[in-house]
């Protein structure tokens, strides 16, 4: 059994981040930072965006030369299409940007429930993907979610009209992971020697 | 900031029927382009860049194969005139759609010139990743590097090994 790959899970964070291409101004950060969560300039693709409390945030650290060797622009494909099989799941019909609405992500109702922001180096993914569970919403208020102004953001939560949290979406979307993608997934220790490298690895990716 | 409740490994290889990923090769009709025109003085890396010398100064871009494999790109990060770089430092990224991907410097030297149009429609890169979506030029500082780079017909070879081994 050779291991290469890790998925990293956070739903600790409290941060509004940002994309590669953007240039950030005095106003707009001091604006963020009042609302209390931090605020990071990251190197992924994709614009402005927010990660807290009530979100999967998924962290696939991918090998892709060794894993398939599937190009960025499929695994970003996959990305998407395992977070509209995850909402499926739990019974909110997502559909990705491409069949309704021209903008990556999962989309429920013409908003936003999944975002996705990618950064590749000598093949090795870092970022991923950020599905609302119970996310509260107001957060999106203060931003233009991935630079798109006229939709919304939604929640399965929201989308269902009942609770649902991180921990109950989980199970849904390792499956869909595994459908998707094709592999097999497996829980590992905070111990191990391979997920520790894979942490300090991801810490050089945002300034 | 506090990381991490769980982790989890993917195995690389199941199974299961492959994932059958379509090479940048076969994909040749998307756009049109000028790799049947051989050119023998450009040379490619393994990180699917590729530079043309002309005297000291090479003229630097990615490969077809490269710009197929990220799709449409959105955003040029090139590097500033003047700056200089060793062979394989990052000096660069380019993003497609939601993902950003580093730019590998394939030769030492000082860059002379960046490709403003590039900067203006990254879609060149897709359009014209050869001749018009060129992305800078360097002056040489170890022309000997080039000895370790490929030709197009040993790149075409490369190309072919990575996706019958992948």
């Amino acid at each position: 059994m050779k291991v290469n790959d890790y998925i990293l899970f956070n739903t600790q964070f409290t941060v509004y981040t940002f994309g590669l291409r953007e240039k950030i101004t005095d106003d707009d950060m001091k604006k963020l930072t009042e609302s209390g969560a931090e605020v990071v300039k990251s190197d992924r693709g994709g614009l402005t965006t927010f990660h807290g409390p009530g979100q999967l945030v998924a962290y696939p650290v991918v090998n892709l030369r060794t894993f398939r060797n599937l190009s960025l622009r499929n695994y970003v494909n996959g990305l998407e299409m395992i977070a509209v099989h995850t909402c499926r799941m739990l019974g909110v019909f997502a559909v990705n940007g491409h069949e309704s609405v021209s903008h990556t992500g999962a989309w429920a109702n013409d908003k936003k429930i999944c975002a996705i922001g990618v950064h590749c180096k000598r093949y090795v993914t870092t970022h991923g993907l950020a599905l609302n569970c119970n996310t509260d919403i107001d957060w999106f208020t203060k931003i233009v979610p991935c630079g798109i102004g006229d939709k919304g953001v939604t929640s399965l939560a929201a989308e269902l009209g009942r609770d649902v949290t991180v921990n109950d979406t989980i199970p849904q979307f390792l499956t869909s992971f595994e459908s998707v993608l094709s592999c097999r997934i497996m829980e590992v220790g905070k111990e191990d020697a391979l997920f520790k490298e894979c942490l300090e690895y991801t810490k050089s990716d945002c300034k | 900031m506090g990381w991490m409740s769980r982790a989890l490994i993917t195995l690389a290889k199941s199974h299961q029927a492959k994932y059958n990923v379509v090479s940048g090769i076969s994909q040749c009709g998307r756009f049109s382009f000028s790799t049947t025109s051989f050119n023998a003085a450009r040379l490619f890396t393994d990180k699917h860049e590729w530079v043309d010398v002309n005297g000291k100064t090479g003229t630097v871009g990615i490969s077809h194969y490269a710009q197929d494999s990220l799709g449409d790109i959105v955003y040029a990060q090139l590097p500033d005139v003047g700056s200089e770089f060793n062979l394989h430092d990052e000096c660069g990224a380019l993003e497609s759609v939601k993902a950003a991907s580093e730019l590998y410097c394939p030769v030492s030297g000082k860059v002379v010139e960046k490709n403003p149009a590039v900067e203006e429609t990254p879609g060149l890169i897709n359009q014209s990743c050869y001749e018009k979506g060129w992305l800078f030029k360097i002056d040489l500082s170890k022309p000997e590097e080039l000895d370790t780079l490929m030709d197009e017909a040993a790149y075409e070879k490369f190309l072919k090994s990575q996706s019958d081994d992948g």
